[in-house]
């Protein structure tokens, strides 16, 4: 067993709507150990990318501790969660959310502008991730003119170019045809393979297949943690979440 | 944050049409705001040269009704000012200096032959000018106009009139034809800037007369000849002065000493223009209540301000006017860029859901657009200036503007006109184009900001869920 990384502990995340509450997430306890290759699936609104967004430290919970590496998310403020997603989280999005007006180079360089490094070494980084990625003979082009398949890539490797410990991608394959998703599962199982937490967000089974271990959410419960063939029997009404 | 604003600035840069509109908007609204400044502190530069050239900030004269015609007369409807004024002004607190200047129309008779063979240019039209003028200036007996006179033997004579400034040769810092700068600039009495010819005025000269060169040529007179004015008097010409280039005050053809015009017009030590400067403007007000006080019913007191109101080109209402247009269409188009910023950051609310998940802080993109929206206010503010300076400078390139003639009254049938054009500087100041670029970045600054504080307001899940 790899020592945990991730750890939730009773975890609950509440939307305020005008005249109701929307429960993403409730009561979900789980630990993710360091190095691991986990996906999660559910149906649409189950709550997967609420839970990675969690982990991820873009969100908040309404109830509950987020830990990841030792720390609590919950204590810290909003630029310390910038901290912490910009050195150890690499965000894999479903469509690849590269800026239109910036190169694939740039975008890969985007998590690094911040940061106070010498340019030399930024883009020394930034070409290391564009040949992980094999996407470096495209690193003049825009958005705009490179295939899905390829901006998927370039996203992967914007995700990777800070060396993060952890990668959270979700529904990383939704807009690809099978080839090109082939492509992408394989790169995040090599980022995994090379020791980083690797969390897999989606509906597709397919998607998830490669994963050592599945987490099933239904209408923001967690109803399954384990293997593949652990995972339980999808049932009725796994739509959304529920109005209270 | 160098390449913070690299990328904003490739940000904007390729985003060409949304940048065009934004720069386009701030190009033509720092363009008007230049434009005026340029056109009134150009006016308000020529004006203040006006004054400058007289080493003077408060011109004094007296206006009564016109004259009835001499041969040697006060001009239109100024009157004459005692000498003791002068002095009594010149002991006040707040001035610097005050020097009395006598100016005249003095007429000759041109078919005398006097002054050393002149060719009066004295025919045609000009006559019936002459008449005009002299008509304005009061009837004469039989209520015929001046210019033709009844001689003796019953023939017609014709007049010449020349505008005369009786000038205090002593004073050399100030007066119509100066000769030395007021605050001991690089131009030394010894270097004087408008004697072309000959020398200036000295303390011992009595029936000696400086020239203006536009006069000499027009008369075909040079250092040395003897020059008539009046009916009775002759003046040696000493020097030669080009008093072109600027507009002046009691300018003149002839320049003669003071104690000589005043013996001429025959009213003892009399003056009809003083020249004051101050010590420091702010004593402006009470030295003017004082020269009211002294001068009584009539006085008119000329300074930089009222000189300005009253040039009808570009009067003070209408220059404030434009400034207030100006201001409202800069502020126009600083809410106009706010608003494309905001519209930005919506248009483009995913990217900014992108780069908060991949770890920059709120701060961070607030910078991104606050930059993006900076480097449209620079270009558009340096691109505004430079065509409001092109405006302005064209407008300065055939403007016709003139000092109001009360200040410089010469008879429609004098040899040379009037020095009151007012020569319109058509340099761009790079003060006005400083402030045309900081008025733009100003306005980009609030712009950027409005748009940087929606940009960190909002929840990274919130930017992302519309991916």
């Amino acid at each position: 067993m790899p020592r945990e990384y991730i750890s939730l502990r009773a975890v609950t995340r509440i939307y305020q709507r005008a005249h109701s509450q929307l429960a993403a997430l409730r009561d979900v306890s789980l630990s993710i150990g360091e190095g691991e290759f986990v996906g999660v699936t559910g149906h649409s609104g189950a709550g997967k990318s609420t839970l990675l967004n969690l982990i991820g430290g873009l969100d908040r919970p309404s109830g509950g501790s987020v830990v990841v590496g030792g720390t609590d998310l919950g204590a810290l403020d909003e630029d310390a969660l910038a901290v912490y997603r910009r050195q150890t989280v690499g965000f894999v999005f479903q469509n690849a959310s590269l800026v239109p007006a910036l190169t694939v180079l740039e975008n890969v360089m985007l998590p690094l502008v911040p940061l106070p490094d010498a340019e030399a070494d930024k883009l020394r980084r930034v070409e290391d991730a564009l040949a992980e990625a094999n996407i470096e003979h495209r690193a003049s082009h825009l958005p705009g003119e490179l295939s899905g398949g390829e901006q998927q890539r370039a996203a992967v490797a914007r995700a990777m170019v800070n060396d993060p410990r952890l990668i959270l991608a979700d529904e990383p394959t939704g807009e690809l045809d099978a080839e090109n998703a082939g492509r992408i599962l394989a790169l995040l199982e090599r980022l995994n393979r090379q020791g980083r937490t690797v969390i897999i967000a989606s509906h597709d089974r397919r998607t998830i297949a490669g994963t050592r271990r599945v987490l099933h959410l239904r209408e923001g419960t967690l109803v399954g943690d384990g293997g593949r063939t652990a995972e339980p029997r999808p049932e009725h009404g796994d739509t959304g979440g529920t109005q209270r | 944050m160098g390449m913070l604003f690299r990328y904003a600035w490739k940000s904007f840069w390729r985003r060409r049409t949304r940048s065009t509109m934004v720069v386009a908007g701030v190009t033509l609204s720092v363009a008007l705001l230049v434009a005026v400044l340029t056109v009134t502190q150009s006016v308000e530069n020529a004006i203040a040269s006006a004054l400058d050239a007289a080493g003077a900030d408060i011109v004094v004269q007296k206006r009564v009704d016109a004259c009835p015609f001499r041969l040697v007369k006060l001009p239109k409807d100024l009157a004459t000012i005692d000498m003791a004024v002068v002095e009594r002004l010149e002991q006040h607190e707040g001035v610097a200096q005050a020097s009395g200047v006598l100016e005249l129309w003095a007429f000759h008779f041109a078919d005398t032959g006097g002054g050393g063979g002149l060719d009066l240019p004295f025919t045609g039209d000009k006559r019936s000018d002459a008449a005009d003028d002299a008509a304005e200036s009061g009837p004469m007996a039989g209520g015929q106009g001046v210019p033709m006179v009844m001689g003796e033997g019953g023939e017609m004579k014709s007049l010449q009139p020349t505008v005369v400034a009786g000038i205090d040769p002593s004073r050399r810092t100030i007066g119509p034809v100066r000769l030395a700068r007021r605050e001991g600039g690089a131009d030394g009495p010894e270097k004087c800037c408008a004697v072309t010819e000959g020398r200036y005025l000295s303390a011992d000269d009595d029936y000696h007369a400086l020239i203006t060169v536009q006069y000499a040529q027009a008369r075909g007179i040079e250092v040395g000849d003897l020059l008539p004015l009046g009916p009775h008097h002759e003046f040696e010409v000493v020097g030669l002065v080009d008093i072109s280039g600027t507009a002046r005050i009691a300018g003149a053809e002839a320049f003669i000493p003071l104690a000589s015009a005043q013996e001429m017009f025959g009213e003892g030590e009399v003056v009809d223009t003083i020249f004051v400067s101050l010590t420091s403007r702010r004593a402006s007000a009470a030295v003017e209540q004082y020269i009211r006080e002294l001068i009584g019913e009539g006085a008119s007191i000329t300074t930089e301000t009222n000189v300005e109101a009253g040039t009808a080109a570009l009067a003070a209402v209408t220059r404030n006017t434009l400034l207030a247009v100006s201001a409202f269409v800069l502020l126009f188009a600083m809410l106009a860029l706010a608003r494309n910023a905001i519209d930005g950051v919506a248009q483009r609310v995913n990217e900014v859901g992108v780069m908060k998940a991949i770890g920059w802080s709120n701060s961070e993109v607030g910078r991104l657009f606050a930059a993006e929206a900076a480097c449209a206010a620079l270009i558009g503010g340096l691109l505004g200036s430079v065509l409001g300076g092109v405006v302005g400078w064209t407008w300065g390139r055939f403007a016709d503007l003139e000092l109001p003639a009360s200040l410089n009254y010469f008879p429609p049938c004098s040899t040379t006109e009037a020095p009151l054009g007012l020569p319109l500087s058509t340099t761009p100041s790079p003060t006005v184009f400083i402030l045309g670029v900081a008025a733009a970045l100003v306005i980009g600054t609030v712009a950027g900001l409005a748009a940087a504080r929606r940009a960190a307001r909002l929840a990274p899940t919130e930017a992302l869920r519309r991916i």
